[in-house]
């Protein structure tokens, strides 16, 4: 079929901003996951993770 | 022909070409006119008919799995005492009256009074589920069963047409259902994909209003406004901003229209800004932004004229940014494209103060949509 569509699979993703030292990390969707929530401490300077952004990307 | 020479088979013979008086060949030009004359309607009801059924099971597939991923959603959440499907699917069978509209004057109230009667309805329906159900898991189960009930309603009313046309023999009847066709099926594919992200309370592209307004939010002290509505102040280069968004993360759109009277009531900003996702066009792209004037506000119309009529009675100046977005991006989970304008977005909006309002004065921003999975 020339005009068939392929199926995309999305998936969801989590990024998280340390709020003293501004790291950015990226990671899959968790349950329980929202934008602008307090997640866990900095692995690298101990600061407060907010979640800034949630979205899919095709994999 | 190497095959027809050895059948013994002469092509000219065949297809009567050398003689142009055969009556046999004659025959085989003339009868198919004959037949698409008197039947050619019927022919194509036939073809098309097919089109729409096979377009139709997959409308039923995405309707039964909708129903059932709403209802074992129910089950494994909620651990209901009595199984919810027969309440389920007494839902789907109710039907909103609209007011007569011979005379529209006035309509807009009995509009709104309809529709949050059926809204109420269906949360404190929805709340007797499960007597510790949280606002945020029964504003989920609200959304995912409107997303089913149109579901069933748009394979309600396509299967109606269809077997009218059927029915009547009628060919003209069925076009109008096969130019529709590919737009609802768009539709339906959407509404499906939509109940995982409910689902799982992930934003959808609709909540990249709420997103922008809920980050200028941060760290301000909140306030709720109106049901499900909240707002807090803020400062940007000596102008005061009100910022209004529904509150998050529950799938919810507030009640913008009632906030904003309950606002002006109390402050009086110089200019609104309205920011929301709009549908693009064929061609545009996802997440590209695009400024105008005006309540940039979609649903049944009744928030929209309370904000115009507010705003024009104070003589505010209304100005609206839109996220562009298709119809499927709108109701699923947010695409990259459509986060990374937030942005852009906000220093457009930063922007549109200091043109438009000197220091001293001050705005009101509202962050427009379905706040599922976006906190401020």
């Amino acid at each position: 079929m020339i005009f068939s569509k392929k199926k995309e699979i999305i998936t969801p993703y989590s990024v998280e901003q340390c709020n003293s030292c501004k790291a950015i990390s990226k990671r899959k969707f968790k349950e329980g996951d929202y934008v602008f929530k307090n997640t866990d401490t900095c692995s690298s300077c101990k600061g407060q993770l907010l979640i800034t952004k949630i979205f899919g990307e095709v994999s | 022909m190497k095959l027809l020479e050895f059948l013994g088979i002469n092509f000219d013979e065949l297809l009567g070409s050398g003689d142009d008086s055969n009556p046999l060949m004659w025959l085989v030009w003339i009868v198919p006119i004959i037949i698409f004359m008197f039947y050619g309607q019927r022919i194509q009801l036939q073809i098309t008919s097919s089109e729409i059924s096979r377009s139709m099971e997959k409308l039923k597939t995405f309707k039964e799995e909708a129903r059932k991923e709403l209802i074992e959603y129910l089950k494994t959440t909620l651990k209901p005492a009595t199984d919810p499907t027969a309440k389920i699917d007494k839902f789907f069978e109710h039907f909103t009256i609209m007011p007569v509209d011979m005379d529209p004057n006035g309509i807009v109230p009995k509009v709104r009074h309809i529709v949050r009667s059926r809204e109420d309805y269906v949360r404190l329906q929805v709340k007797t589920l499960s007597p510790e159900l949280s606002s945020l898991e029964a504003s989920k189960i609200e959304n995912i069963l409107e997303a089913a009930t149109t579901l069933h309603l748009l394979y309600k009313i396509v299967r109606h047409l269809f077997l009218t046309a059927k029915k009547q023999n009628n060919f003209p009847l069925i076009l109008p259902l096969q130019m529709m066709m590919p737009f609802i099926m768009e539709e339906a594919e959407a509404l499906k994909t939509a109940v995982d992200a409910f689902k799982h309370g992930q934003p959808i592209g609709d909540g990249i209003g709420p997103m922008i307004v809920g980050k200028m939010m941060l760290g301000t002290a909140k306030k709720t406004v109106a049901f499900e509505t909240i707002w807090s102040e803020s400062e940007y280069e000596g102008r005061k901003l009100y910022l209004m968004k529904a509150e998050g993360p529950s799938a919810t759109v507030g009640r913008p229209g009632d906030a904003l009277e309950r606002i002006i009531s109390e402050s009086k900003p110089d200019i609104i800004v309205m920011v929301d996702a709009a549908l693009k066009l064929e061609g545009e792209e996802s997440g590209s932004i695009a400024q105008g004037f005006g309540a940039a506000i979609g649903g049944i119309g009744t928030d929209r004229f309370q904000i115009e009529e507010v705003a024009t009675k104070h003589k505010i100046p209304i100005y609206a940014i839109v996220i562009k977005q298709s119809i499927k991006e709108a109701i699923t989970l947010m695409k990259k494209e459509i986060v990374d304008s937030a942005e852009k977005v906000t220093s457009q909006v930063h922007d549109l103060i200091k043109e438009n309002t000197k220091t001293g004065q001050s705005a009101l921003i509202i962050g427009v949509g379905n706040t599922l999975g976006v906190s401020q």
